[in-house]
């Protein structure tokens, strides 16, 4: 995991990331990120993106009380 | 006056000074002398500007004796989270990296708040870059529960809560981004609005995550929450995100009692990790809001783990984007804590933000049709749990840092997401912690502040939970 963790830091090029990333950190961080990316993959399931997403400013004033 | 200065509302010491019962000068000459005890007791300054506040206090008396119209917070001494721009002063927003930063810009709110006649105390101790539930603080040292300095404050707007529980400064501004402004109230047992998504304007905010983060004030009482509400509320130019609406008069309504309306209580999702203590704490002021005349209903809410997950992966990545270039360069600058909080941000992919934003207007939807169909507001705990102390909560960037956060911020992480306001008022003490505070929570629809300050405006006409302050 640290390594796979280095080289992707390397690839998006930022030079030094919080000092050294030992192996419990980027463990760590690992883990943070799969949740992530699994929660967003569970959210996107059943709601396929819009071609024209309603405006998230508009959709509050819809659904305030007139 | 028989009450000590200090002890007054801020509604109350504003009409002091209106009627020249008291002048401002000896208002902000007590608020700095108070501050200057209590700083080494909960260190809830980062800076006092006990000098500054003094001239302005002056002047407003002497602008008061020539008659001028006065503002509704006229020569009262409020200070604020120390992340609001004013040009030409150092904003530190809690950090090592801008413990020099001078912008070259003032914050609207703050605008807004001197333009009502308020006095700049001082800025005020917060997690570094508003990152951060409990009020750990490494470069300027935690800031300490004026109930019990070896509890939590809450946090990111530590100061705020602790200044305003502490009876040094009458209000105080802080931001939510997560539970930013409704924790630190819990904690300390004060008032804390975390408002709609742009109902005030965030021009001069330092920001966290830019599309939740919310500007609101925490006070002793509802009614002093009105009121700051209402000068700091409505467009702004400088602020094109900022809502186009009418700001309510939130005063004129507080009276307007709660007699039908209807309180959802949830089934689902924000009890699941409460305590006893809590739950029995929570019927406690259920049962006085249904005394008062309101309807309680039992509601389910949708998926709170999905949205709360949602909001986290908004977070890390607009969090990422605004520190990118600190943490590429100064990364030991950062507490390990808060650096770690953002570095997920750097590792997301731009499709997992992307369908998180595409997911927010259907899930405000969701929840707004789910709950808001049924009832008028929602009651749930402000933490599930009685508030943790400083030791326990030390937990830096360990494994436990996730857990830690996520637990604390059960009942509030959503609301920013889903952009709804949310009202936390102080409801009692637990007993497990040797007698710290505690509050419900009331969530309403967009733009519903007013119907949640006159909820929680009528609960404290029936309680006294904070009319109590901590023996400093």
């Amino acid at each position: 995991m640290e390594k796979e963790f280095k080289a992707l830091i390397e690839a998006h090029g930022v030079a030094r990331f919080g000092g050294t990333l030992d192996g419990d950190r980027a463990a760590e961080l690992g883990r943070t990120v799969e949740t992530l990316l699994d929660a967003t993959n569970a959210a996107a399931n059943g709601l396929p993106l819009e071609a024209e997403p309603a405006n998230f400013v508009n959709m509050l004033n819809s659904l305030a009380d007139k | 006056m028989t009450s000590a200065l200090h002890e007054l509302s801020l509604v109350e010491v504003a009409e002091a000074i209106r009627s020249k019962q008291v002048s401002s000068t000896e208002v902000t000459q007590a608020a700095i002398d108070r501050a200057e005890k209590l700083q080494p007791v909960i260190n809830c300054f980062i800076s006092l500007e006990a000098e500054e506040a003094l001239i302005a206090a002056k002047e407003a008396d002497a602008r008061q004796a020539q008659g001028e119209t006065l503002g509704p917070l006229h020569g009262v001494p409020l200070a604020h989270k120390d992340m609001y721009f004013r040009a030409g002063k150092v904003t530190t927003c809690g950090s090592k990296i801008r413990k020099d930063f001078v912008p070259d810009t003032s914050s609207t709110a703050l605008r807004k708040l001197h333009a009502a006649g308020a006095i700049y105390l001082g800025g005020l101790n917060m997690a570094e870059f508003a990152t951060g539930p409990t009020g750990h603080n490494e470069h300027w040292g935690d800031c300490c529960n004026p109930w019990n300095p070896d509890y939590i404050t809450g946090g990111s707007s530590s100061g705020s809560g602790a200044s305003v529980a502490g009876r040094v400064v009458y209000g105080a501004l802080g931001s939510d981004t997560g539970g930013s402004i409704r924790l630190p109230a819990t904690a300390n047992g004060v008032v804390g609005l975390k408002t709609t998504a742009n109902l005030v304007s965030r021009h001069g905010l330092m920001p966290v995550s830019f599309t939740m983060d919310t500007v609101g004030p925490l006070t002793r009482t509802v009614a002093d929450c009105a009121r700051i509400t209402g000068v700091i509320a409505g467009r702004d130019e400088n602020d094109p995100t900022s809502a186009d609406r009418p700001v309510p008069d939130y005063e004129a309504t507080l009276g307007d009692g709660i007699k039908g309306l209807k309180i959802g209580v949830p089934r689902n999702y924000y009890y699941d990790i409460a305590t006893d203590e809590i739950r029995a704490l929570m019927d406690d002021s259920l049962s006085v809001l249904r005394d008062l005349g309101a309807e309680l209903v039992q509601v389910d809410v949708p998926d709170m783990a999905r949205i709360t997950h949602l909001s986290n992966v908004t977070f890390v990545c607009e969090a990422a984007a605004v520190h990118e270039p600190w943490m590429r360069e100064r990364p030991d600058d950062y507490q390990e804590q808060v650096r770690s909080r953002y570095e997920p941000g750097l590792h997301m992919p731009a499709t997992a933000y992307i369908q998180a934003l595409d997911a927010r207007p259907r899930a405000l939807k969701s929840f707004v049709d789910q709950v808001f169909s049924k009832v008028d507001l929602l009651h749930t705990p402000g933490v599930p749990f009685a508030i943790p102390s400083r030791a326990e909560t030390n937990v830096a960037a360990s494994s436990q840092m996730p857990t830690m956060v996520a637990t604390i911020s059960w009942c509030t992480r959503a609301t920013n997401y889903l952009g709804l306001p949310a009202l936390c008022v102080p409801c009692g003490f637990t007993d497990s912690n040797g007698g710290m505070p505690t509050s419900f929570q009331l969530t309403g629809r967009p733009f519903a502040e007013a119907a949640l300050m006159t909820a929680g405006h009528a609960y404290q006409s029936a309680t006294d939970w904070h009319k109590q302050a901590p023996n400093l």
